[in-house]
């Protein structure tokens, strides 16, 4: 019997996504999960609002059941 | 029902001819045939490179010159302003379709704060820097917003850093703090907004409030939001 695979955490900023396992995710920070996505995302020291399934989050939340992350980028400003 | 294009520059200059095609060739019940240009710039030596038009002319008056013997079925406005507080009403309607491609926050700020206003609207805002930027779509129908107003995950836009730019020596503030800007990119910008209002004219879901995308990597990601 084939094992059941897990929906991995999707964690985006902008324009870039990376995947995590739940595992990996779970009891982590949000600010924990910045660290780890920081090069993926270019997100290091930019103080940017998180969401977790939409809703606002403080960057000592802990995930669990979360499905998405998202760190809002600014949009652009030129045009 | 108008169609209302805010911004003439490197996004705006480059979606007026399309635009004005898409509604000429676009045979729908939400299709406007009545087309605002809205800038109180002129077009700059300095920008050739990524603006249609020539130097020293107002963007209004230039874009609209060039535009009326293409698309003689449309009528096609000029008002050369800079939208504020003030005026913003005047100028933005209920029903109306606006298209933003301005170059700062505080004008994105104003425009959105009015549309909270109107019962039925819809507002395509595009912004960028030099190599990424950001659609966002804020709809309301029957006074209720389908999508977020451009403020609502966006502080950037709620407080604006920078001023508008009829705020004296704002313009040369915001040009000595920003990044230079790429012909593909504006292109791409203009590209993904006409694409929305596509979507809209032919009465499909926008699928989403804002739409990312950058041109290092090659992507392009849109994201739902909840009002």
């Amino acid at each position: 019997m084939a094992a059941t695979m897990e929906k991995p955490v999707r964690v985006t900023s902008g324009a870039t996504s990376i995947e995590f396992a739940r595992s990996s995710v779970a009891g982590k920070t949000v600010d924990d999960i910045k660290k780890l996505a920081q090069d993926a995302l270019n997100v290091g020291s930019d103080k940017l609002v998180a969401y977790a399934d939409g809703k606002e989050v403080k960057s000592n939340f802990v995930l669990e059941q979360v499905d998405t992350l998202e760190f809002v980028k600014p949009v652009g400003e030129k045009g | 029902m108008s169609i209302v294009l805010i911004g003439l520059g490197g996004i705006g200059s480059h979606l007026a001819e399309p635009l004005c095609r898409t509604l000429v060739y676009t045979n729908t019940p939400r299709t406007p045939h009545r087309v605002v240009l809205i800038d109180g710039d002129t077009y700059e030596e300095k920008n050739g490179e990524r603006q249609r038009s020539q130097a020293h002319l107002r963007k209004t008056n230039a874009t609209k010159e060039s535009l009326v013997s293409l698309f003689p079925t449309l009528r096609i406005e000029e008002r050369t302003l800079f939208i504020n507080r003030d005026n913003v009403y005047v100028h933005l309607h209920n029903n109306d379709i606006i298209l933003l491609a301005v170059d700062n926050h505080a004008t994105r700020k104003i425009v959105s704060d009015h549309v909270r206003t109107l019962q039925n609207a819809i507002l395509i805002s595009g912004g960028n820097e030099e190599f990424d930027g950001a659609i966002q779509v804020y709809e309301r129908e029957n006074g209720i917003d389908l999508t977020p107003p451009l403020t609502k995950f966006h502080p950037e836009i709620e407080h604006p850093k920078n001023n508008h730019p009829e705020t004296p020596g704002c313009m040369a503030l915001i040009e000595t703090g920003s990044s230079p800007q790429l012909l593909t990119v504006n292109f791409m910008m203009a590209a993904l907004m006409l694409n929305a209002l596509t979507l809209w004219l032919h009465e499909k879901q926008i699928p989403y409030a804002d739409q990312y995308f950058d041109l290092t990597k090659g992507i392009v990601s849109p994201i739902k939001r909840n009002p």
